[in-house]
């Protein structure tokens, strides 16, 4: 009875080893859903030390901001409100300071007739612009709000020499092109610069440049937020993109940790093209689309007018359609407005036109126009969730990588130093392997031979597990698989010692090998468990660390761990007991490296011959 | 243990002299370029220096490599501004046409910034921690049939600490003569020892736990108990550590030059490891056994 279990394991080791074999000759296998198809060495995924190519790491960050104050001018005069009364020749007004603010008024004019009300705030403005541009300012008017007697105005005096935006703008575009003025106030300007980090050095930068403009008071930089996911996302997909463009095979774009991107080429060598691509500005193309049926699944395009683009698009921003459901809010400037009013007014309510948005020429968006829209405003409805219409206002609106970036470390690995590296290391490996074999067949004779044929099992599936997982080997994931050969050794070791331990204590074979496993397995299994422990945590910290290195070992030598456990298990006690089914079985003296020993029932102590 | 004391000290020694360890790029901040010229482009270290620093980057630590190309390690790099290209692109610039053409391929720079250095050793003294307690935490538990299954547990990380300290102790000592640096493979090489030196410890536990019980009823002494372990699983522990150096002398000679640092770890750890589960691990338990911890009294000797 024991006999055929031993038989069945035997049939299941060598099923599994078959299989294993199997799994490593073909190189691609499709199987069941199963797909695997790599370019290494038997099938298996190599990762980028071991097969050259491009890595990139970027760390991604929102936009810093910057906080300019300039100078109090000097000639700044603070407008009393009397003043603006006398300049009001023509009309009677009682003119206040609002509140907390300088040069900053609201003007009431009562008793003021319907039809002259026109004629009224022309007038004011006139006074005031000639008044303020006496005294070296600008103002600014606005209506407010006006009952059916009295107008109200809110003036600003602003001292003339401040700026406009587009002055400021033009001011520091040497240091960012896609500075823009977020927020300004009296002489406070808040910037973004969403293409450069504002070091200590661009600091001092950004005050000359603006220093030729006035005089500044104080620059405050505010370091920008670290990115949201959604920002990563976008990052993500839009170098997915690109990188696509380029055809590599299995590149791998990885988050790490918060704000990190890891861009793994293998096969792409030069440096300089990987990050043009990932670095270009996209490009947002609007295409008119012809479909020959309703499905669409073939049709024609057409630019519109003469190039409809994201350069016309002013603003495109995450909303909410008629019906409460999210959407994607577009506004085009005076261009795109024409060439948008056109273009629907054409296709409007056609089923077989569509609008084709076009990122990096490939299609996001292809929706039908449902009316003539003449003002440019629009609102693209779909089955969206709320976080796709950010995402898609994002790329529509920067039509660049939502967040920027800032590359951190780059290498490349030369293939031919990767492949050399591997024929050494594999070859190394190998020596490595024969030795112990020898090794262990000469020690322990007997079952020297079964750890020599349990090892071989073992590496095959061991293979075969990284290659169908697909677990990408690099250097140091070799190191980690042939450590874990060091280990798996171990086990049998640990076995064959008891074994022959409780052979020289007189028990028959067959009670020595039971028992010996037995009594080994405790041994072996606290022993991998604790170094299963420090694979973990190893795992752990590579991920965090983003070193591929660290996290390549961690999980060659886990799962060379755990798969030797089960080929101690399973293979070399099955080997073992088939060996003492046979009749080498008889001589006991084959399984123990003294020799000969005294049969049972003589004393316990060792014979040597 | 007198030999332990052999080992120890020096390492330390060293450790205590700054720089104690000579950090890679990963655990302080900086840049560091690798630059590989053409073949037959002639060039000194000084002729570099020149060049950085006409660069602003007097500080730059340049080593001349093997295959015709330099190392060179500075402050953090200003990234690109605007249209100024970044500073590790102007560096190449001024590298090639002051030296000669760089290789095609032969350019790489990797800039680790102060926060993140640090974030890194924080990250990596948390995961030597956390290993620690968890080794520990499943010593005490395995052990747990044993009387004073923590002592298992403390005397495994003992020896495991005093592994890790010689070995940090020799790199301390490497770092300083022949500049070898302390990186992100030398934290995985410690932590694969730590994993195996506990393994290696463990076993030799396991039989002692295993002879303790066989003389539960039989009052041997402790030291008597391990020192029959000891015996038997001797030929077992030197059999694997052989069979382990094997392998990565192997790899060591014939391998890859990219691993060698790893693999150095390794093989000290391995031959550490091992020493230290016969001759530190074991000795540990019998000296708290024996009340020998307590220094000031003296060696209690129980009737055998």
């Amino acid at each position: 009875m024991v006999r055929r279990r031993i038989l069945r394991t035997a049939i299941i080791v060598g099923i599994l080893t078959t299989l294993a074999v199997l799994a490593l000759s073909f190189k691609e296998i499709n199987f069941l859903g199963l797909n695997r198809d790599s370019d290494g060495p038997l099938g298996l995924t190599l990762g980028l030390d071991l097969q050259g190519g491009s890595y990139l790491k970027y760390q991604a960050r929102r936009p810093d901001e910057v906080d300019v104050t300039f100078a109090q001018l000097p000639q700044d005069v603070t407008v009393q409100a009397v003043e603006i009364e006398g300049a009001l020749t023509g009309q009677t007004a009682m003119v206040e300071t609002v509140e907390g603010e300088v040069n900053r008024f609201n003007i009431l004019v009562s008793d003021v007739a319907e039809v002259a009300r026109e004629d009224l705030e022309e007038d004011v403005r006139g006074e005031l612009e000639t008044w303020a541009e006496e005294r070296g300012f600008t103002v600014q008017i606005d209506a407010g709000l006006s009952d059916e007697e009295d107008v109200q105005f809110t003036v600003a005096f602003v001292p003339k020499e401040a700026f406009d935006d587009g002055q400021i703008e033009s001011a520091l575009a040497g240091i960012d092109e896609r500075v823009a003025v977020r927020t300004s106030q009296d002489n406070r300007y808040s910037l973004e610069f969403p293409q450069t980090r504002v070091t200590e050095a661009v600091q001092a930068e950004i005050t000359d440049a603006l220093s030729a403009l006035a005089p500044i008071e104080d620059v405050n930089v505010r370091p920008g937020l670290p990115p949201t996911d959604d920002d990563m996302q976008g990052v993500i997909e839009t170098i997915n993109r690109r990188i696509n463009a380029l055809g590599t095979s299995e590149p791998t774009i990885q988050r790490l940790g918060d704000d990190k991107v890891i861009v793994q080429l293998p096969g792409v060598e030069d440096l300089e093209e990987a990050k043009a691509t990932i670095g270009t500005t996209a490009q947002l193309l609007f295409l008119e689309r012809t479909c020959e049926t309703e499905q669409c699944l073939e049709f024609t395009e057409e630019p519109v007018g003469d190039g409809l683009t994201g350069d016309d698009l002013e603003d495109a921003y995450p909303d909410r359609d008629p019906a409460g459901q999210p959407a994607v809010s577009l506004r085009f400037d005076g261009r795109g407005t024409k060439l948008f009013a056109d273009l629907t007014r054409r296709i409007q309510g056609n089923t077989l036109k569509r609008i084709a948005f076009y990122l990096d020429g490939e299609e996001i968006l292809a929706p039908v126009s449902r009316a003539y829209i003449p003002d440019g405003r629009t609102i693209i409805e779909g089955l969206f969730t709320v976080q796709e219409t950010r995402r898609i206002a994002i790329q529509l609106k920067s039509g660049a990588i939502p967040v920027p970036l800032t590359p951190i470390a780059e290498t490349t690995v030369d293939a031919t130093l990767g492949q050399d590296s591997l024929d050494k290391s594999l070859r190394a490996g190998l020596v490595g392997l024969g030795l112990v074999l020898a090794f262990m067949m000469v020690y322990y004779r007997a079952p020297g031979i079964v750890a020599a044929v349990a090892l071989l099992i073992y590496a095959a599936i061991l293979l075969a597990v990284f290659k169908l997982l697909p677990v990408t080997l690099t250097l140091s994931g070799l190191a980690g698989v042939i450590l874990s050969i060091g280990m798996a050794v171990d086990a049998n070791v640990l076995i064959f010692e008891r074994v022959k331990e409780e052979l020289r204590t007189g028990r028959t074979l067959a009670s020595s090998m039971d028992v010996g496993f037995r009594r080994a397995w405790t041994a072996i299994f606290d022993g991998n468990v604790s170094t299963l422990i420090t694979c973990a945590i190893l795992w752990w910290l590579g991920s965090r660390l983003g070193a591929p290195q660290v996290t390549g070992f961690s999980i060659a030598l886990g799962i060379g761990v755990a798969v030797s456990m089960f080929t101690a298990v399973t293979v070399s006690r099955n080997l073992l007991q088939l060996m003492a089914l046979t009749r080498w079985g008889r001589n006991t003296s084959l399984f123990t490296p003294e020799g000969r020993l005294r049969p049972a029932g003589a004393s316990g102590g060792v014979g040597e011959d | 243990m007198v030999l332990s004391a052999i080992l120890l000290i020096p390492g330390v020694v060293s450790l205590l002299i700054p720089p104690s360890l000579t950090l890679g790029l990963e655990f302080s901040s900086g840049s560091a370029l690798e630059v590989r010229f053409e073949e037959g482009v002639e060039f000194t270290e000084s002729d570099a220096r020149i060049v950085l620093e006409s660069m602003n980057h007097p500080e730059a630590i340049i080593q001349v490599t093997g295959d015709n190309g330099l190392l060179i390690r500075t402050d953090t790099l200003q990234e690109a501004i605007g249209d100024r290209p970044s500073e590790q692109s102007e560096i190449r610039d001024a590298l090639s046409e002051q030296i000669g053409p760089i290789a095609p391929e032969g350019f790489s720079f990797e800039s680790v910034s102060p926060v993140v250095a640090r974030e890194t050793v924080v990250r990596t003294i948390w995961a030597a921690v956390a290993a620690t307690i968890g080794i520990l935490i499943y010593v005490t538990w395995a052990f747990r049939n044993v009387p004073n299954p923590v002592r298992y547990g403390l005397a495994a990380i003992v020896a495991l600490v005093h592994d890790v300290v010689i070995v940090i102790g020799i790199f301390s000592i490497l770092g300083k003569v022949l500049g070898v640096e302390v990186d992100v493979i030398f934290m995985v090489g410690l932590l694969t020892i730590a994993g195996y030196s506990v393994n290696d410890t463990i076993v030799v536990f396991d039989r002692i736990r295993e002879n303790v019980a066989r003389s539960a009823n039989q009052d041997r002494p402790l030291s008597a108990i391990v020192n029959t372990s000891l015996l038997e699983s001797m030929a077992r522990s030197l059999n694997t550590s052989l069979t382990t150096m094997l392998v990565i002398v192997a790899l060591l000679l014939i391998g890859g030059a990219t691993i060698r640092p790893f693999l150095l770890v390794l093989a000290c750890g391995v031959v550490i490891g091992t020493y230290s589960s016969i001759f530190v691990a074991s000795q540990f338990l019998v000296m708290w056994d024996q009340g020998e911890l307590r220094r000031l009294l003296p060696r209690r000797r129980q009737a055998t």
